[in-house]
C-alpha cells in the first residue's frame, strides 16, 4: 500500500525540476536574453561566494612576511602549501576531527528524530494541547538565548531530577541538537504540505501513527531530512561555545572549533597560522556538502530521471 | 451522590477516550519535549527571572522589581542600541530578504551545472561563524584588505568600511547576508522543486508567458514560506550580537552596537547579569511586538 | 481569547517548572573534577598522609601541545611536588583567562582551585565573590608583609586580601629600535633617542614616517583598550577622571582642560600629523603585529606585552626598546605610569587545605617572595623554557615583593638566558626599579564601564575629522555621571 502511495506521489513529482522556462519559451529571443542574464547572475554569485574565502586561504599560504605586509598582495607572490601540513601536525588536528565527527553523528541522530517527530505531531496528529506546544516552540525562536546560558550550564552539571553530571562528555551537544525550534518549524511546514489524502489512505490501510511516520512520512521527507541534516551538521560543526564550556579541561575530547578558539584566544600562535587553521574549518564541511549534494539532488529529482 | 457520579462518568470516559486517542502523539513528542523543557525553556525562564533581581554572578541576591529595567533604559547608549538594532534589521531585510528568493528561482531555471551552482551558493553557509568574521575583517581591512587593494588597482581612494560610522552596519549586514543567503535559498529551492509541474504545462497550453507563469504559479507556490522566513529573519537579525562583537566590538563610537551586544557587555564584561537579563527581556518584548504586528497585518491582508 | 488563555497557561506551566528546578545545582567541587580526571598524564600521584587524607587541587598553566620545553618543566615540577608533598594531588589544566567564558564557569563553580588573572579584572572578580578570602593564609605564609603595598591595595577589600600578586608592570612606551635607526634618531651607541614630551613625540613620529613611509603611532580603540590607553594619555597631561568627594560620592571630572588637551592631541596625531595606524578599529594584537613587522614606531604598553608581539608575529627581539611614559607638553605634564599586572586567585569553594596546597604549588613554581635554592632553580627553569620558546627574557617590571634583594637575585638567576640588549630597556626599567616612576592606580569605581565610554570618544576623534573633543568629553562626563556614578552615589550599588 505504502509503496503504491509512494509511487503515486513520485509520479506527481515526475516532470518537475524543469523550472518556469520551458524549451518552448526559449524560442522567444527576449527569454533567451533573460536566460543569459540568469547565467550572468549565477556566475556573479559564484565569484561573490568563492573569491573572499579563496583570497583569504591563498593569503594564509603566503610566507609570514608577505602575509603581514601592507598593502596586501591580491595575487600571492609566495606560496607555501607546506604551512598546511605543519599546522596540521603542530595542532594535532586529526584527533580533533574524529572528536568533531562524534559530536556531529550524535547531534544528527538526535536532531532528526526529535525535531522530526515533534514537527510531525504538530503538523499532522495535533493531539489536544499541541497548540500550546506549538506556541511555546514559536516563542522559543523569539527569546534571546544568551540569558539562558548559565542556567543551562548548571543543568548540564546536574541534570534536573536525575542529578547526573554530563559535562566532559558529548551528551550536552547531542541533546541540545534535539531542541531546535527552527528545525521543528521547518519539519512542520514540510509535513503540512503533504496531502492529507495520503495519510487517510494509510490509516484506512491499518497503519498506526508510528508506522505512518516511519513508512510514509519519512520516505517522502528525503528533501527536508537532507536540508535539516546539512543545517545540523553545519551548526554543530561551527559551535565552539558549548564544547568549550562543557569539555572543560579534557583536551583529548576537544573538537576542531574549540582548538581554533583556543588558538585565537591565546598568544603564542602567529596570526597567519590562525588563518591557515581556518582552512581546516572550511574545507571538510565543503567536501561533505559536495558529497551530500548528490543525495540531496537525488532526493529532489530521483523521480524526474525515472519519468 | 449518585447524580454526581452519573454526571461525571461520561466526562471520565471522554477523557479516557481522548487520552487513548492522543497518547501516541504525546509519546512521539515526549523526547523532544523533555529536551525543550530542561535545556531550553526552563533555563530561559530562569534567565529572564534574573532581570528582576540584583545579582551576584548569575545568582539572584535581592528582588529589586523593575530597577534593572529603569537603569538600562536610562543608559545613554541604550537609545543608539535600539536605533542600531532596527537599522540592522532594516538593512538585512533590504539586502537579505529578496536575495535568497531570486537565487532560488534562478537556480531552479539554470539547466546545466545545477549541482555546481547549488554548491557555490551554499558554500558561504558552510564557513563557520568565527572563520567568516575573521575572513571579512581581513577583507574590510583599511590597508591590507582585499576590497581596498582592489580599489587601489583602479586608482580609487581607500574606503574606511568598518571604521566609518555610516558604513559599518551595512558592511556587517553584507557579511551576514553573504553567510546566510545560501541556506535560505536552499529552503526556497526545496519548496520550488515541490511545485507541481503539471501546473506549468497547463499554463503553457493556456499560452501563458514566462512572467505570467512566474507570477501566477511560482510565486504563490513559495509565498507561503515568505511569512515564516520573514519572521525568522527579523527575529534572528534583531538578536545580532556575535558579528559586531567580533568585527567591531560595537564601534566606532557605538555605531554598530546592538541590543544583544549591550546585553553581552553587561553580562560578560561588567558582570551585571540582572541588567543583561533586563536587556534580553526588552529585546524579547520588542520581538513579540513585531510579531504581533506582523500577524495583525497578515490577517488584514487576508481579509 | 482562547489563544490568550492557552498562552497564559503555557507561561504558568513554564514558570512553575522553573520554580521547581530553580534552586541552583550544587556547584561542582574542583576536587571532584580532579578525581574525574585522575587518569590524565598531567597529574601527580598522591599518597595519603598520616591522617590518610589526600588533598586534590587543580591549577592553571597547562602548556600548549607544541610547547615541548614547557611540558618537560611541568613534568619536573609535578615530580618535585609529589616527592615533597606526597599527599597533594595536583591536576594542571588549561585555563587562560577569557572574558567570554569566565563568568559561566565561575558561576557554575567550575574554576580551577588556582587561577590567574589581571588587576584590571580584580573589581569584578572580588565583588562577585569568585575569589577566596586568603587573608589568613597570607598571614600564615608571611606573604602579607612581603607584598608591595601598592599591589596589595588593589586586591584588598575592607582589609581582607583576595589574591596573591605575582607579576607587576607600569605602563611605559614602546619604541621600534629598527625604525628609529632608519630615521636616524639614535645616539652614538645606536640606542634610540627618546622624546621628552608629547610635542617632541609628535615631531619624531612625523620624522620617522617621512623616513620609512609607515605609520608611526599606535592607539587601540576596541575592547576597552582605547579607554585604558586614553586614561594613561590623559594622566600624562595632568588630567584626572573620577574625583572622590568627602561625603563618599564620586564626580566625573574628565572634561577638564587637561583631558580635552589629551584628546585633542590624539586627534591631531590622526588628522594633522597623520601618523596613527590605518586600521582604527583594533586592539593591542594589531600593535603586536605592526611592531613585529617593523611598521610601527611608537606606542604605549607594559613590558609584559612584548612577548605577544615576539611570539605571535615572529617579531625580532632586538627590534624593541622601551622608555617611561612621555609627559604631555603642558605645564601639568608628568611622566606617570599605570600600575598593573597579574595575581593568583583561589577558587571560592576551596577549603583552607586546598588553598594551602596551592600556595605550596606556587612556591614550587618559584613565583613567591621566598627565594630559596629550589625556587631560584624554578625561576631559572622558567627562563630557560621562555628562551627556548623564542620569548623575550630579561625585562622585569616592578617587583611585587618589597624585599630589596629580590630583584637582583632574580636577575642573577636568569642572567644566562637573557636574549635581548637590556640597555634598550634601561630608560624604562631604571625608573621602575629605583622607585622614581610615578605610579597611578586604575579608576576606583566603574573602571571597565568608563573605559568603554572612553573607547567611543577615542573612536570618534580617530574616525571623524570634525569631532569636537570638548563636546565629546562633556557628553561622556554627563552620561557616565548619570548612568553610573549617580546610581552608585545613591547607594543602591557600589562596586
Amino acid at each position: 500500500m505504502s509503496e503504491m502511495i509512494q509511487s503515486k506521489f513520485d509520479r506527481k513529482k515526475d516532470a518537475q525540476s524543469m523550472g518556469i522556462i520551458s524549451k518552448y519559451d526559449m524560442r522567444n529571443p527576449w527569454i533567451k536574453i533573460l536566460y543569459g542574464f540568469i547565467w550572468f547572475c549565477m556566475i556573479l554569485a559564484v565569484l561573490v561566494c568563492f573569491i573572499p574565502p579563496l583570497w583569504v586561504m591563498t593569503s594564509a599560504l603566503k610566507d609570514s612576511r608577505e602575509f603581514f605586509s601592507v598593502p596586501a598582495t591580491i595575487i600571492p607572490r609566495s606560496w607555501h602549501p607546506e604551512k598546511l601540513w605543519d599546522t596540521w601536525n603542530m595542532l594535532n588536528f586529526g584527533k580533533a576531527y574524529l572528536n568533531t565527527l562524534s559530536v556531529l553523528c550524535g547531534s544528527l541522530v538526535v536532531s532528526l528524530v526529535c525535531n522530526g517527530m515533534l514537527g510531525y505531531v504538530l503538523s499532522r496528529l495535533k493531539p489536544r494541547g499541541s497548540k500550546i506546544v506549538l506556541s511555546l516552540v514559536l516563542w522559543t525562536l523569539m527569546l534571546p538565548q544568551s540569558v539562558s546560558q548559565v542556567p543551562l550550564f548548571k543543568n548540564f552539571l546536574s541534570l534536573p531530577i536525575l542529578g547526573i553530571n554530563i559535562t566532559e562528555t558529548y551528551l550536552p551537544m547531542w541533546l541540545l541538537a534535539g531542541a531546535n525550534a527552527f528545525y521543528v518549524l521547518v519539519f512542520k511546514s514540510f509535513f503540512d504540505s503533504i496531502p492529507q489524502s495520503l495519510i487517510e489512505a494509510a490509516r484506512l490501510d491499518g497503519c498506526n501513527n508510528l508506522s505512518i511516520f516511519f513508512r510514509i512520512m519519512m520516505p517522502l521527507s528525503k528533501p527536508v531530512l537532507m536540508v535539516i541534516t546539512i543545517f545540523t551538521i553545519n551548526a554543530s560543526w561551527s559551535d565552539f561555545f558549548w564544547p568549550y564550556l562543557v569539555l572543560g579541561s579534557r583536551t583529548e575530547l576537544y573538537t576542531v572549533m574549540v582548538k581554533i578558539f583556543y588558538m585565537a584566544g591565546s598568544t603564542g600562535y602567529s596570526e597567519d597560522i590562525q588563518v591557515v587553521a581556518l582552512i581546516f574549518t572550511i574545507i571538510p564541511p565543503a567536501i561533505l556538502f559536495l558529497f551530500f549534494q548528490r543525495y540531496i539532488m537525488s532526493g529532489f529529482t530521483l523521480s524526474g530521471i525515472k519519468g | 451522590m449518585q447524580v454526581v457520579t452519573r454526571k461525571k462518568r461520561p466526562l471520565g470516559k471522554r477523557v479516557a477516550h481522548a487520552i487513548r486517542q492522543d497518547i501516541g502523539a504525546w509519546v512521539l513528542m515526549l523526547p523532544s519535549l523533555i529536551i525543550f523543557t530542561f535545556f531550553v525553556w526552563q533555563p530561559l525562564v530562569n534567565g529572564l527571572i534574573l532581570s528582576l533581581y540584583e545579582t551576584k554572578g548569575f545568582d539572584p541576591v535581592r528582588f529589586v522589581g523593575l530597577k534593572n529595567f529603569l537603569d538600562v533604559i536610562s543608559e545613554s547608549s541604550f537609545q543608539s542600541a535600539v536605533a542600531n538594532t532596527f537599522k540592522y534589521t532594516l538593512w538585512s531585510l533590504v539586502l537579505g530578504f529578496p536575495l535568497p528568493i531570486l537565487t532560488a528561482v534562478m537556480l531552479n531555471e539554470v539547466k546545466r551545472l545545477k549541482g555546481f551552482f547549488r554548491f557555490t551558493v551554499y558554500f558561504p553557509s558552510i564557513v563557520p561563524g568565527v572563520a567568516a568574521a575573521i575572513m571579512w575583517e581581513l577583507i574590510y581591512h583599511p590597508t591590507s584588505g582585499l576590497l581596498n587593494s582592489v580599489l587601489a588597482l583602479f586608482g580609487a581612494n581607500a574606503v574606511p568600511w568598518l571604521q566609518s560610522q555610516n558604513l559599518v552596519i551595512p558592511c556587517i549586514v553584507i557579511m551576514m547576508t553573504w553567510k546566510g543567503f545560501g541556506s535560505t535559498a536552499i529552503l526556497y529551492l526545496a519548496s520550488l522543486q515541490g511545485v507541481n509541474q503539471e501546473l506549468y504545462e497547463a499554463a503553457m497550453i493556456d499560452g501563458a508567458g514566462v512572467f505570467r507563469k512566474f507570477w501566477n504559479i511560482t510565486l504563490p507556490s513559495i509565498s507561503g514560506m515568505f511569512s515564516l522566513m520573514l519572521v525568522m529573519q527579523i527575529i534572528s537579525v534583531f538578536q545580532v550580537m556575535y558579528e559586531p562583537l567580533t568585527m567591531t566590538d560595537g564601534g566606532p563610537n557605538n555605531a554598530s552596537i546592538s541590543l544583544m551586544l549591550t546585553s553581552y557587555f553587561y553580562g560578560f564584561r561588567f558582570y551585571q547579569a540582572g541588567r543583561a537579563a533586563a536587556v534580553g527581556t526588552i529585546t524579547f518584548l520588542f520581538l513579540i511586538g513585531l510579531t504581533v504586528l506582523y500577524f495583525h497585518l497578515q490577517k488584514k491582508n487576508d481579509s | 481569547m482562547k489563544k490568550a488563555l492557552s498562552l497564559a497557561l503555557a507561561l504558568v506551566m513554564v514558570f512553575a517548572l522553573a520554580a521547581c528546578t530553580a534552586p541552583a545545582a550544587p556547584a561542582k567541587e574542583p576536587a571532584q573534577s580532579a578525581q574525574a580526571n585522575g587518569d590524565q598524564p598531567a597529574d601527580s600521584n598522591a599518597v595519603p598522609d598520616a591522617q590518610g587524607e589526600i588533598i586534590e587541587i587543580s591549577v592553571r598553566g597547562k602548556p600548549k601541545e607544541t610547547d615541548v620545553a614547557g611540558k618537560e618543566i611541568l613534568e619536573k615540577r609535578l615530580n618535585d611536588m609529589a616527592v615533597k608533598y606526597p599527599n597533594i594531588k595536583v591536576e594542571v589544566v588549561d585555563f587562560p583567562y577569557d572574558v567570554n567564558t569566565f563568568l559561566p564557569k565561575a558561576a557554575a563553580g567550575q574554576l580551577p582551585t588556582l587561577y590567574n588573572t589581571y588587576f584590571t579584572e580584580a573589581n569584578k572578580i572580588i565583588s562577585q565573590g569568585f575569589s577566596m578570602d586568603i587573608t589568613d593564609l597570607m598571614k600564615d605564609w608571611g606573604y602579607d608583609s612581603k607584598v608591595n603595598p601598592a599591589y596589595l591595595e588593589m586586591i584588598s577589600r575592607d582589609g581582607r586580601i583576595y589574591g596573591l600578586p605575582v607579576s607587576g608592570y607600569a605602563m611605559g612606551m614602546w619604541y621600534s629600535n629598527e625604525l628609529f635607526k632608519q630615521a636616524g634618531l639614535v645616539d652614538a651607541d645606536g640606542y634610540p633617542t627618546l622624546p621628552k614630551n608629547s610635542d617632541e613625540l609628535a615631531q619624531m613620529a612625523v620624522k620617522i614616517k617621512e623616513a620609512t613611509g609607515s605609520k608611526t603611532y599606535f592607539f587601540p580603540t576596541q575592547n576597552n583598550q582605547g579607554g585604558w590607553y586614553f586614561s594613561q594619555l590623559a594622566w600624562s597631561f595632568g588630567g584626572e577622571f573620577e574625583q572622590y568627594n568627602e561625603d563618599g560620592t564620586y564626580t566625573a571630572i574628565f572634561n577638564s582642560p587637561e583631558v580635552v588637551m589629551a584628546l585633542q592631541w590624539l586627534k591631531d596625531m590622526r588628522w594633522t600629523y597623520d601618523v596613527v595606524q590605518d586600521n582604527i578599529l583594533c586592539d593591542m594584537t594589531e600593535m603586536h603585529k605592526l611592531f613585529a613587522i617593523d611598521q610601527m614606531a611608537i606606542s604605549q604598553s607594559p613590558h609584559d606585552q612584548l612577548n605577544g608581539s615576539v611570539t605571535s608575529y615572529n617579531g625580532d627581539v632586538t627590534h624593541y626598546a622601551m622608555g617611561p611614559i612621555v609627559p604631555g607638553a603642558n605645564d601639568k605634564g608628568r611622566s606617570v605610569g599605570l600600575l598593573g599586572g597579574t595575581f593568583e586567585c583561589i577558587a571560592p569553594n576551596a577549603t583552607y587545605e586546598q588553598a594551602d596546597a596551592c600556595f605550596k604549588w606556587l612556591e614550587n613554581e618559584g613565583i613567591t617572595p621566598n627565594l630559596t635554592e629550589e625556587t631560584l632553580q624554578s625561576l631559572k627553569d622558567s627562563a630557560k623554557v621562555d628562551n627556548e620558546n623564542g620569548k623575550l627574557v630579561g625585562v622585569l617590571g616592578i617587583p611585587t615583593w618589597t624585599d630589596p634583594e629580590y630583584l637582583s637575585k632574580r636577575k642573577e638567576a636568569i642572567a644566562e638566558y637573557v636574549n635581548v640588549d637590556l640597555k634598550m630597556f634601561d630608560p624604562y626599567t631604571t625608573v621602575c626599579e629605583n622607585g622614581e616612576y610615578e605610579l597611578h592606580a586604575e579608576h576606583p569605581v566603574y573602571c571597565q564601564e568608563l573605559y568603554k565610554i572612553l573607547d567611543s570618544c577615542v573612536q570618534a576623534v580617530l574616525t571623524d575629522k570634525n569631532a569636537d573633543p570638548q563636546a565629546l568629553l562633556d557628553k561622556a562626563v554627563d552620561d557616565f555621571q548619570r548612568d553610573y556614578l549617580d546610581k552608585a552615589n545613591a547607594g543602591s550599588e557600589v562596586q
